[in-house]
This record gives structure tokens, C-alpha cells and sequence, in this order.
């Protein structure tokens, strides 16, 4: 049997299940977890272990089906920072329900008893009652004022030491980089090049346990994030799903900083210093590998994905009537999804609306202000009556956010945040129509198959992916529309928005098409590449594997 | 190609290409008039066995191989040649090879003094325009090295490129006709009347070696008062010098260039005393009886070679010749077969695969109008986008053009609608970005260099920044921070009125000559403006384009040929600028009124010229002052404001004449349109007028704009003499000329060029 190798390293933190190539590097997994022909040896870091095993889990692959090696200890100072981060935690729970308890109760027994002594004071008749109670407060009163008194005094007194003041502002500045370290280490300058010395040491550890495997014939890295994986003596097949900073180079740059700079320094360094290449389009392969990358296209292979499809996330087994029950349970899934819109509290109010839908994050390739701004348009000068609903955070660029805002579009443009695979199938379903304008992806969108694949008719961008697998000039002409103009967009929405059965109908033969390749199909083309791989390498030795340029 | 002029390494290299295999190598005619290129020869000898057209070869001659050859040269080099090899001196060449050139590209490189590197001679040829190296553009661009080691001090980007082709002497053999009866210290040093790294060698050579008889071979274009010095030597007697000097000092411990000079003496059989810690080491290892860790050492070999010490002189020269093994022809050869083959390799496989058609892209220009104009400078954006789109079709090209604006309130929603189909509007604001932004964004989008400036700027679609366009034309120089060297930028340069008119501060007014300096090309449509450029300006000739104006097609949507009879009135086209000379004009007319008992009425027009009277710009100040002192202006001058295009040809067809009366500009279309409507015009006098005049053949009036008397009277001579000037337009020719769109394909070619 022959063994080959799956090769991950991802940072902590990073919940596979959250990430489209996670969600791609599963499905992978799916299929060759049932292969009796071929055995896959996967290595990855100790901190990614937890996650790999969640993503496993959710996509029920058995574990038994794979090897994992690796160093199993996490690092001590990941260690440190996990203990911080429980402590932290803790104290947020033993904060919230000691001093926050007993502090609240307090200030309801006092209210209670300012409240009722206020009303006595005020409704008397009896001065003795008054003087009473004037003397029953008398001692609280002197006490708070003396407290107080005090307070001010050493305060002030303390203010005027610079002592004081150094001591305070190195603890502001200490606890405040502390905070913002343990929030968001990934953005963190210091944070960043403590992981990246682990990041290091983990994989030279992990690459040392990889170069003892002889038995493991070439080894597979599913994306190109990781130059440490060039360390390998055996074959090596990377992937490049695409390099998309590389086409809104202006876009990337304002955001993410220096965190992104660093993962696209090391891509490049990946693409650099690898020898064959895997891609899911044409497109990449010469655009990105050819003439960027100057990589010879003897070295890259093609190999598309299999279709993403969302019918079987809301299929309902052995009901009477599929379709029903199957638009019932979308029905309540929608209502759940409304809950996590980001604009509005009570979106769920529009549990029956309809809607035009674009399942993306946002990020500079997504194009979603052309989309909002055709939407606009088509709302307020064509009076179209469905909402746009989109899934991304709109705060994560803030021009999109603000032109939202600007537009008064709340209402209308929802951004349905962090939805199950699930909710994420009946928007697909409920939706009048799937839009995607992206400007650049590594391959043809998978809107494409998901909104056909539970019978929505889609709209998409004029890209050079869509292209290759739209190729119908037809189609193309009935369903592709220029990204770069908001009015081309609104146009082609309005056409489809009226005419969705005929677009439908024009689609969905290319989705029967595209739907007979399955990730079985992917995972034999990855196969024969590694195989193919192996048996160049025991032809031609080490050391050769290598071209020029 | 072989496109250096170095004399020592042609007799080399270009025999050593045909000895690999390449079958016909073409050598530059030209090289720059500059002293440090004193090996600098021409051969034609390569002409004659060159099978290429003749009329070819006749444009690879004519072309600046140092500096742009141009796109014709470049058509060339592409049909008919596989690989070429250069030496960088000029970034117009790196661009324009990078952008042109499809073969393969070798940077011929023989190293450089200290630690100085290749990657920082780009940086700072490139600094005034940013970086221009990406992965993209030096696709088969190779580091061809002339010592293995050189790639080590250069940046990764071009390290990565290095192959090794070693310097090499073409005639390696010893030839021992040494005699030595000339007891005197030989040393070389060129160039020392205006180098001066050559001339700080030479004083420490001086102070070492005082005491002791030398002279100094090196040639010396700028002569140099030293009895020492010789200068330049003829070959012949060069070899005597050869012959016959006792012994060669050799200073260099650099450890990445080394002169061809030490290798002729061992070929002669002189004694060489050189320094420890250069290439020579790599050649001949730490051994060499001739080797020296010191000056003092070195001055100590020398004394017992001039004393006549001959033990040492011939161990000398008997170990010396390991030195010339590695320049060797036989050792050489393997190394460059090898390496041309590498580089040729990679060029036929990428050549073979070619990739799909889909995947080819038509060309897509941005015109870029930087700020919220409208009036004038809106029209001329406009046209020139209508120019680009029709000269692309007219060259079978087919470009989309991106007509991108402000995304301003100021803009009619209908603003836009008379472009045609093919031009695409497109909003923008500018976003100005921090320089770790453009650094980042740079990077990214595949360039390796350094930016100059703390900001930079660019145009924000709310899409991908205008990066889906191949080129960024911007109808102005009127922009606040550089724009960020992504796509070529080509500027499109109206006037230097600030070079006549104080408009700018200091810093404004540098900012904006930087802007044009930065640009790829900068387009101008006078030779007024032309002269500004290169004069006020500085900047080269060849970035300088100057085209043919382009003149609006008022035919197109006035179809109407009829000129009525002309209405009681002129029209002044105007707007609130500074050079619009509206004190002189107000004077002007004041004494057209009174003094001349002038009969026509005034209707003002242009942009903004509803607020003439009641704006707060300083330079209308004394403006208003006079309008609101004269009863005679206020009841004779109309002002009509900013009108729609119809509505402006109505009032201009009914004129009497048209008055301009701007103290200096680029020239107003105003004269061209209303000639076409058969309306003759009043100008001042400035060369930019004279151009347009003597293109459009206009015939127009003449005044002096600085003199109030001199306008005046001109304006009751129009008044006059207006129907005889009618006569002599010729508006029906202007009009088929204005049809015949002339110039747009040189629009097209120009932007083209860097698409």
C-alpha cells in the first residue's frame, strides 16, 4: 500500500472549521479516509491537534483513519499563554458572580433603604420622627463623608508624586499591551515574532520526524502558507489555492497590517523555493504561477474542485412531502440565522422576506461595495422589494460599514455573521437569487454549484475562473456580468430577479455537468500527482527534484 | 544581442557566444558620451552575418541601446533575436526592456567597488519614479555574473537570478617577451581628473609608494598635471610598457570587481605585486609569492624587484600564471554552454506553454481627472479618452477606457452620459496612504525596491483601485501627494502657468514639477508647454510627448452649419482663475464703452462666472472693485454663467465675435468652435494662441493682454471689421477637419507604449 503524507501548519487558535480551506481540507479528508488503496500520514504541530481533531469530529472522519505525527507537547510559553487566558477567564467569571453579586445586592439595600426613609422624611408630621432618623443616618452620612474626604486627600496626594505618576503609567502601559496582546496576539509585533521562533522550532521538530519516514512516498501541503514544508527530502505537491493579495495589492495593504505582509512573505517564499505546484485553475496556474512566480507550467497541474454542493446540509430523511418539510426546516434555520445579523438587533422580524444572497467574508477581493451599490440602485430607482443578504462583518472594512450607514441601508442589507453550514444551505434555498461579484478567486466560485444545487439560480462576475468553467457563450452572456460596474451588476440582478425560472433553466444542465465531479475525483487526481511524484523521484535521486529559476 | 560597447570583453564574450552556439549577435552603434565609458568602442564587424531585414537591422542601429530604443526597436528585437545582454545605466532602458522585451534578458554584471551592490544601482536610478522591478516584468531576466560570488551581497529578489558567466580573456596564453630594464613601478589608474574614488586610490598609492620611480598607465580624458601620469597610450607603445616596466602594483582588495590590467601583465610575464583580499585570491588562492597582506609588504617586494632581486622576481613569474586559468577560454566555455542552455530552456518551455486564449486580456486605460473640474479641463478629459478609445480602434486594439472622476457633488447626474460606449465612468477619491500602507501594497503587487516619499496616493474605486486599468493617464499634474508607482502613469501636462503667474508656494509648486518627473510620459499639446517642460521643469526629452491638440467634434451633435446673422454682442469665455486677466479686461471694457463709444453688449461666460462678482478670492479683488466703480460695465456686461454645451453654441453661434482675453494658458477650444460656427475671435497674444491659430488656420485678432488701451481698441476694431473677418473663415474645412478625428491614434500609440 502506498503512504503519503498531508502536511499542516496552521498557527494556534485557528478553528479549521471556521475557514473555507479548512471546510476544503476536510472534505479532502472525507474522501481519503475511505481509500483502502493508499494510507495518509498526517503531520501537524502539537497546538494543532485539539483543532484538528474538532474538524475531524464535525465532518465525522473517523480519527483511527489517519496517523498523525508531530511533537505532542505544546511549547511552554503557548502553554503560559493558555493558562493566562483561563485565568483571565476565570477571573471574568469569579468577577461577575462574587463582587458583582454582593455589590449589586448592596446597592438594592441601600436603594431600597434611601428610598424608604426619603419617603418617611418627606411625608412626617412628627418632628421627633425626623430627628430620628436624623440621627440614624447621622453616622452613615459622617462615615461616607469622612471616607470620601479621605479618598480625595490621598489621591491628590499620591497624583503629585512622580512616582506615582511613572509607576501608573508604566502599569497602564503594561496591563493595556498585556490586554490587547492576550485579545489579539496574531496583531501584536512582539506576539507575532515570539510565534514565529515556535513556529520555527515546531517545525523543524516536525519536519525531523517527517525526513525519518522513508515509507512515506511524497507529501502533500494543501496551501502554500508554510516555506517550512520545503524541508522535506521527499517529492512534495503544493497547492496554491491562489495568491489574492497579489491582485488588490492597494485593498490588502489597508487592512490587517503587517500580519497578513509576513503570510504573504511567506507564500512567496513557499512558491519560491517549491518544486510542484497544484492549482484549481488555469487562471492561477499562469496568471499567478507562470507570470508572477516565473514557475515553469511543466511543474503545476490543474486540478478542480469537486462540486460544492448545499442539498444535502438540509435534506430531511422520509418525509412525506420532501419539499415542504424540506422549505420548513429552512424556514426555521433563516429565523435562527436573522438572529446574528450585525446591524440590527431584531432582524429576525423578517423571517419571510425575500432576498438576493451572497455568502462571503468581507475582504477586498469580494467586491461588496459594487454589490451594495447596485443594490442601492436597484432598490431606491428600480424598486426591486427583496433584501440583499450578506454574511461577512461589514466593520472589517470600514468603507463598506460606513457607506451602509451613509445609505441607510440597515434595513435592508443584512450581514447574517458566522453561519452554520447549515443556515448557511437554507439561505442558499430561500434566496430568490445567489450573487457573487468577487474579483478573484482561485477557482470557479463555489456559489456556483451551492445556490444550483438546492435550485437557486445564480449571477456572477466576469472573472477569468467563472470563464473557464462557464464556457458557454450563451450562459456566460445571460449570467456573468462586468464586476467593475455597479450598473452591469444591477442590471443583470433585475434581468435574473425577473426571469429566474428561464435562468434556471439554462444552468441547471451545467450543474448535472459540474455535479458528476466528486472529491473522490479530486482526491485520485492528488493521488496520481503524488504517486507520480514518487516514482520520478526513485527514477531520478534526491537532489534533482529541484529546477531552475 | 550583445548590447555593450566594452571593448576587452566583446573580443571575449562575442566569440564565446558563437562558440556555444548562437548564430548571429548584433552590437550596439551607439553608447553614451560619457568619459566613464572609456573602453567604449563600436564594431560593425557582427553586421555582415546578421540574416535580418535591412531595413531591420537599419532601426536596431538607430536605437539608444542605454537608453529607450523605443517600441520599433523593440518589434525588432522580439522577431528576430532570443536573448540580450545589457549593463544598466539609465532606468528608461530597464523599463522599457521589461516592458517591450520577451526573450530572455541578462544583466551583464562585473561587480561593483565595496559593498556596493546591483539591487541599490537599481534603487537609485529608479528613486525619482519608484520601484519599477516586479517578478511580472523581469520574467527571464537573469543576473549574469562574471565572478560566482557576486549574487552574495545583492538582494534576494536578484540573487535569485544569478547565473554564472565568467569573465574571460580572449587570448589567455602567456606571452613571456619580459625584459625588465625599465626600473620602475608600473600602476594603473584612470579617470583621476574627475573620479573620485580613482583619485583617492592614487593618493594613498602615492603615499606608499613615494620614494620610489613609477608611472601610471590609465587612460585620461580630463588631462591631469602629474609627470607620473601618462595617459592615454597607444597600443604599441603600451606593449613596450609591457615589456619592459619592472614590475605592476595591483592596490585592489576589493572583493568584487577586478581590472583586466593585472591579467596583462602576467600574460606578458611582468611581475605582479597585488593585494590580499580581492578576486584574485579567488583565482590564484593565498599562496602566490606576488601576494601581499600590506602596503608595507607590497613596497618591500617592489624595492627587491627594482633592486634587481631575481630569486623573487621569478618566483613570481613563475606562479603567477595560475591566475589566468580561470579566464581562460577552455575553462570558460563549459560554464557559458551550460548557462545559456538553462536560460534557453526555461524560455522554450514557457514558450511552449502557451497559455489559453481566455486567459488573454484586452487593454484597459484609466483616464484619471484628478480633481473635480468641469468647464474646460472636464471637456479636454473627455476628449482625450475619446481620443484613446478611437485611436485604439483605429490601430485594431480595441481598449476599454475607464473615464474615472471625483466622486463629487459637483457633477450633474448627466454629467457623464456623452460618452460614448466603450468608456466606462467610474467615481473615485483619492485615499492617501502612510508609507508601511504603500509599502505593503507595493510588495504585493509583486515590486521589490524602495519609496521614496512618506505618503503616496491613490485612486480609491471602492473596487481595486483602478488596478484593473494597464495604464493610469491622469488629465493633470494638479495632485497633492505622488501616486503610488502600481501602473505606468502617463500625465497629461496642459500648461506651467506658475512659471508666469505666481499661483503656488514653494512646496505646492515643487510637488507638482516632482509629480511630472515621476511620471512614465508626460503628454503636451504646445510647443509652448513642450518648452516649459524641458526648461521650467527639467524633464528629459524622452519622457516629453508632445501630440497634436485635440479639438472637440462640435459637429457631432450641432449639425448645423447656418450662421445667423450676428446679434449685438461679443461673448468673453472665462472663469475665476488668476490668469484669466479679468482686471484688465474690466478696464479694457470700461474704455471700449466710454472712450470708444463701444455699440456691442458683453455676455460673460464659463464656469463659476456667476460668482466673479461676489467671490472672496483675493486675485478678483480689484476685479470687482472696478465693477462695482462703473455704471458703463454693469449696464453693458451680462453675465451668463456656466452653460450646457447647447445652450453655449446658441449664444456663441449669434456672437458678433468671441473675446479672450486670459493673460496666458494653454490656448482655449473656444476659438476653434466658434470659428467652426463661421465667428471670428479677439485674442490676446501668447504663443499658445499663435499654435492653435496657425494648426486651425483661424485667423484670428491679436491684442496685448497687459494693456487696458490696446484691448480696448481692439475690441471697436472687431466691432468694425467683423463681417470682412467672417469672410475669411474657414469653418467649413475646420469643420471636416475637427470630423476627421487625426489625432487619435497618436494618443493611442503614445499610451500604448506603456500598456
Amino acid at each position: 500500500m502506498k503512504t503519503f503524507g498531508i502536511y499542516l501548519l496552521y498557527p494556534p487558535k485557528v478553528d479549521l472549521r471556521a475557514q473555507g480551506l479548512g471546510r476544503v481540507l476536510a472534505t479532502f479528508l472525507k474522501e481519503v479516509a475511505s481509500r483502502r488503496d493508499v494510507k495518509f500520514v498526517i503531520a501537524c504541530p502539537s497546538w494543532m491537534r485539539p483543532a484538528l481533531k474538532e474538524l475531524l469530529d464535525q465532518f465525522a472522519i473517523s480519527p483511527s483513519a489517519f496517523e498523525i505525527i508531530g511533537p505532542e507537547d505544546r511549547p511552554l510559553l503557548l502553554r503560559l499563554f493558555g493558562w493566562y487566558e483561563a485565568y483571565r477567564a476565570y477571573r471574568r467569571r469569579s468577577r461577575a458572580s462574587f463582587f458583582r453579586n454582593s455589590l449589586e445586592a448592596l446597592k438594592r439595600a441601600a436603594v431600597r433603604f434611601g428610598t424608604k426613609a426619603g419617603r418617611l422624611a418627606a411625608t412626617t408630621r412628627n418632628p421627633l420622627v425626623l430627628a430620628g432618623l436624623a440621627i440614624l443616618l447621622a453616622p452613615f452620612a459622617a462615615a461616607a463623608f469622612l471616607v470620601r474626604g479621605l479618598g480625595l486627600a490621598i489621591r491628590s496626594a499620591s497624583r503629585r508624586s512622580r512616582l506615582h505618576r511613572l509607576l501608573a503609567g508604566q502599569r497602564g502601559r503594561f496591563s493595556a499591551l498585556v490586554r490587547t496582546t492576550a485579545a489579539a496576539p496574531q496583531d501584536n509585533r512582539i506576539a507575532l515574532r515570539l510565534y514565529r521562533f515556535m513556529e520555527d522550532a515546531e517545525a523543524q521538530a516536525l519536519n525531523r520526524q517527517i525526513n525519518l519516514r522513508s515509507d512515506i512516498q511524497a507529501w502533500y501541503a494543501p496551501t502554500a502558507f508554510w516555506p517550512q514544508f520545503n524541508e522535506i527530502s521527499a517529492p512534495r505537491l503544493i497547492c496554491v489555492p491562489d495568491v489574492v493579495l497579489a491582485e488588490l495589492p492597494i485593498g490588502f495593504a489597508l487592512i490587517n497590517g503587517e500580519r497578513f505582509f509576513n503570510t504573504f512573505e511567506a507564500v512567496e517564499e513557499t512558491i519560491r523555493t517549491g518544486t510542484h505546484f497544484v492549482t484549481y485553475s488555469e487562471t492561477i496556474k499562469y496568471n499567478v504561477l507562470v507570470d508572477r512566480y516565473q514557475i515553469t507550467p511543466d511543474r503545476i497541474t490543474i486540478v478542480p474542485h469537486g462540486a460544492s454542493r448545499m442539498d444535502g446540509s438540509i435534506a430531511i430523511a422520509g418525509a412525506a412531502d420532501h419539499e415542504r418539510s424540506v422549505d420548513a426546516y429552512c424556514a426555521f434555520l433563516f429565523r435562527t440565522a436573522l438572529a446574528k445579523d450585525i446591524g440590527i438587533p431584531d432582524a429576525s422580524r423578517f423571517e419571510g422576506t425575500k432576498f438576493i444572497f451572497y455568502a462571503s467574508q468581507i475582504r477586498p477581493n469580494k467586491n461588496v461595495l459594487t454589490l451594495i451599490r447596485a443594490y442601492d440602485y436597484l432598490l431606491r430607482r428600480r424598486y426591486i422589494s427583496q433584501k440583499l443578504v450578506l454574511t461577512g462583518n461589514p466593520h472589517t472594512i470600514p468603507e463598506i460599514a460606513d457607506y451602509v450607514r451613509r445609505h441607510d441601508l440597515w434595513n435592508d442589507v443584512l450581514f447574517l455573521h458566522e453561519l452554520s453550514e447549515q443556515e448557511l444551505a437554507a439561505c442558499y434555498r430561500l434566496a430568490d437569487l445567489a450573487v457573487n461579484p468577487s474579483l478573484s478567486e482561485g477557482g470557479c466560485p463555489f456559489t456556483l454549484t451551492e445556490a444550483l444545487s438546492v435550485g437557486t439560480p445564480v449571477v456572477m462576475a466576469r472573472i477569468a475562473v467563472a470563464e473557464e468553467v462557464v464556457t458557454d457563450p450563451g450562459l456566460q452572456d445571460l449570467m456573468l456580468f462586468d464586476p467593475y460596474s455597479w450598473m452591469d451588476v444591477a442590471k443583470k440582478i433585475e434581468w435574473a430577479l425577473a426571469n429566474k425560472s428561464i435562468l434556471l433553466d439554462r444552468q441547471m444542465p451545467l450543474y448535472q455537468e459540474l455535479a458528476r465531479r466528486s472529491w473522490a475525483d479530486v482526491v485520485d487526481d492528488h493521488i496520481g500527482l503524488l504517486d507520480k511524484l514518487a516514482t520520478a523521484a526513485i527514477a531520478e535521486p534526491a537532489g534533482s527534484t529541484r529546477p531552475p529559476g | 544581442m550583445w548590447l555593450l560597447n566594452h571593448g576587452t570583453a566583446r573580443k571575449f564574450e562575442v566569440p564565446m557566444l558563437k562558440r556555444i552556439g548562437v548564430e548571429e549577435v548584433f552590437l550596439p552603434k551607439t553608447y553614451p558620451a560619457d568619459p566613464s565609458f572609456r573602453s567604449g568602442s563600436v564594431d560593425y564587424s557582427e553586421d555582415q552575418h546578421l540574416t535580418i531585414p535591412a531595413a531591420d537591422l537599419e532601426v536596431l542601429n538607430r536605437a539608444d541601446w542605454y537608453g529607450d530604443p523605443g517600441v520599433d526597436a523593440w518589434r525588432v528585437a522580439n522577431e528576430h533575436f532570443d536573448i540580450l545582454f545589457f549593463i544598466l545605466v539609465d532606468i528608461r532602458f530597464f523599463k522599457s526592456m521589461t516592458r517591450h522585451y520577451r526573450g530572455v534578458k541578462v544583466w551583464r554584471t562585473y561587480g561593483l567597488s565595496g559593498s556596493d551592490s546591483y539591487g541599490h544601482i537599481l534603487s537609485n536610478l529608479e528613486r525619482q519614479e519608484g520601484p519599477s522591478w516586479s517578478r511580472e516584468r523581469t520574467r527571464h531576466l537573469w543576473f549574469g555574473q562574471a565572478y560566482n560570488h557576486l549574487a552574495e551581497v545583492e538582494p534576494r529578489w536578484l540573487a535569485e537570478r544569478a547565473v554564472h558567466l565568467p569573465a574571460g580573456l580572449a587570448d589567455a596564453a602567456v606571452r613571456d617577451q619580459w625584459t625588465g630594464d625599465d626600473k620602475r613601478l608600473m600602476f594603473v589608474c584612470p579617470d583621476l581628473g574627475f573620479n573620485d574614488y580613482y583619485r583617492a586610490i592614487y593618493e594613498d598609492f602615492r603615499k606608499a609608494f613615494s620614494g620610489l620611480p613609477y608611472v601610471v598607465a590609465g587612460a585620461q580624458p580630463v588631462p591631469v598635471q602629474d609627470p607620473h601620469v601618462l595617459g592615454y597610450v597607444p597600443a604599441a607603445e603600451y606593449d613596450v610598457m609591457m615589456r619592459r616596466l619592472a614590475v605592476m602594483y595591483y592596490h585592489s582588495k576589493e572583493p568584487h570587481h577586478v581590472h583586466y590590467h593585472p591579467f596583462e601583465a602576467v600574460k606578458a610575464g611582468m611581475p605582479l605585486v597585488f593585494m590580499a583580499g580581492g578576486i584574485l585570491d579567488r583565482f590564484g588562492g593565498h599562496s602566490l609569492p606576488g601576494r601581499c597582506r600590506s602596503v608595507g609588504e607590497a613596497r618591500q617586494k617592489i624595492e627587491r624587484i627594482l633592486g634587481g632581486d631575481v630569486r623573487l622576481i621569478e618566483q613570481i613569474r613563475a606562479s603567477q600564471t595560475r591566475l589566468l586559468e580561470p579566464m581562460t577560454v577552455a575553462h570558460c566555455e563549459p560554464i557559458w554552454r551550460s548557462a545559456l542552455q538553462k536560460m534557453l530552456q526555461q524560455l522554450a518551455r514557457d514558450r511552449a506553454g502557451e497559455r489559453p486564449a481566455r486567459l488573454r486580456k484586452g487593454r484597459k486605460i484609466a483616464v484619471i481627472l484628478p480633481a473635480a473640474y468641469r468647464g474646460g479641463t472636464l471637456r479636454a478629459a473627455k476628449l482625450l479618452a475619446r481620443a484613446l478609445l478611437e485611436g485604439s480602434r483605429q490601430d485594431g486594439d480595441e481598449a476599454t477606457i475607464v473615464f474615472a472622476h471625483l466622486d463629487d457633488p459637483g457633477y450633474r447626474t448627466d454629467a457623464f452620459d456623452d460618452l460614448p460606449p466603450g468608456i466606462d465612468h467610474r467615481p473615485f477619491r483619492w485615499r492617501v496612504l502612510t508609507i508601511d500602507e504603500a509599502r505593503r501594497a507595493t510588495a504585493y503587487a509583486g515590486f521589490s525596491g524602495v519609496l521614496k516619499h512618506s505618503r503616496y496616493m491613490v485612486p480609491d474605486d471602492g473596487i481595486n483601485h483602478l488596478m484593473d486599468c494597464d495604464v493610469w493617464v491622469v488629465a493633470s499634474d494638479r495632485l497633492d501627494h505622488p501616486l503610488l508607482p502600481l501602473r505606468p502613469c502617463v500625465l497629461m501636462v496642459y500648461d506651467y502657468l506658475q512659471r508666469y503667474i505666481p499661483l503656488f508656494d514653494d512646496t505646492r509648486g515643487r510637488d507638482i514639477i516632482d509629480r511630472a518627473l515621476a511620471a512614465d510620459a508626460v503628454i503636451v499639446t504646445t510647443q509652448f508647454t513642450a518648452t516649459d517642460a524641458a526648461q521650467f521643469v527639467g524633464l528629459p526629452a524622452e519622457k516629453l510627448r508632445k501630440l497634436p491638440m485635440i479639438a472637440p467634434d462640435f459637429t457631432a451633435d450641432d449639425p448645423n452649419t447656418e450662421t445667423p446673422d450676428p446679434s449685438p454682442y461679443f461673448i468673453w469665455t472665462t472663469n475665476l482663475a488668476d490668469h484669466k486677466n479679468h482686471e484688465n479686461a474690466l478696464e479694457a471694457l470700461d474704455l471700449y464703452y466710454e472712450e470708444h463709444g463701444g455699440t456691442l453688449k458683453c455676455r460673460m461666460t464659463g464656469v463659476d462666472t456667476d460668482r466673479l462678482f461676489r467671490d472672496d478670492r483675493p486675485h478678483l479683488k480689484r476685479a470687482q472693485g472696478l465693477y462695482r466703480s462703473s455704471e458703463t460695465i454693469k449696464r453693458n456686461v451680462e453675465v451668463l454663467g456656466e452653460l450646457a454645451d447647447r445652450a453655449f453654441r446658441r449664444v456663441l453661434r449669434r456672437a458678433t465675435f468671441l473675446w479672450h482675453p486670459a493673460r496666458i494658458d494653454n490656448g482655449t477650444f473656444s476659438v476653434i468652435e466658434a470659428g467652426a460656427m463661421g465667428v471670428p475671435s479677439l485674442s490676446s497674444d501668447y504663443p499658445a494662441m499663435h499654435e492653435i491659430d496657425s494648426r486651425f488656420g483661424l485667423n484670428l485678432s491679436w491684442f496685448d493682454p497687459d494693456d487696458p488701451r490696446d484691448m480696448a481698441m481692439k475690441l471697436k476694431l472687431m466691432e468694425q471689421r467683423h463681417a470682412d473677418l467672417r469672410r475669411h473663415l474657414p469653418s467649413d474645412q475646420l469643420r471636416r477637419e475637427l470630423r476627421a478625428d487625426h489625432v487619435a491614434r497618436a494618443y493611442w500609440q503614445t499610451v500604448k507604449e506603456f500598456a
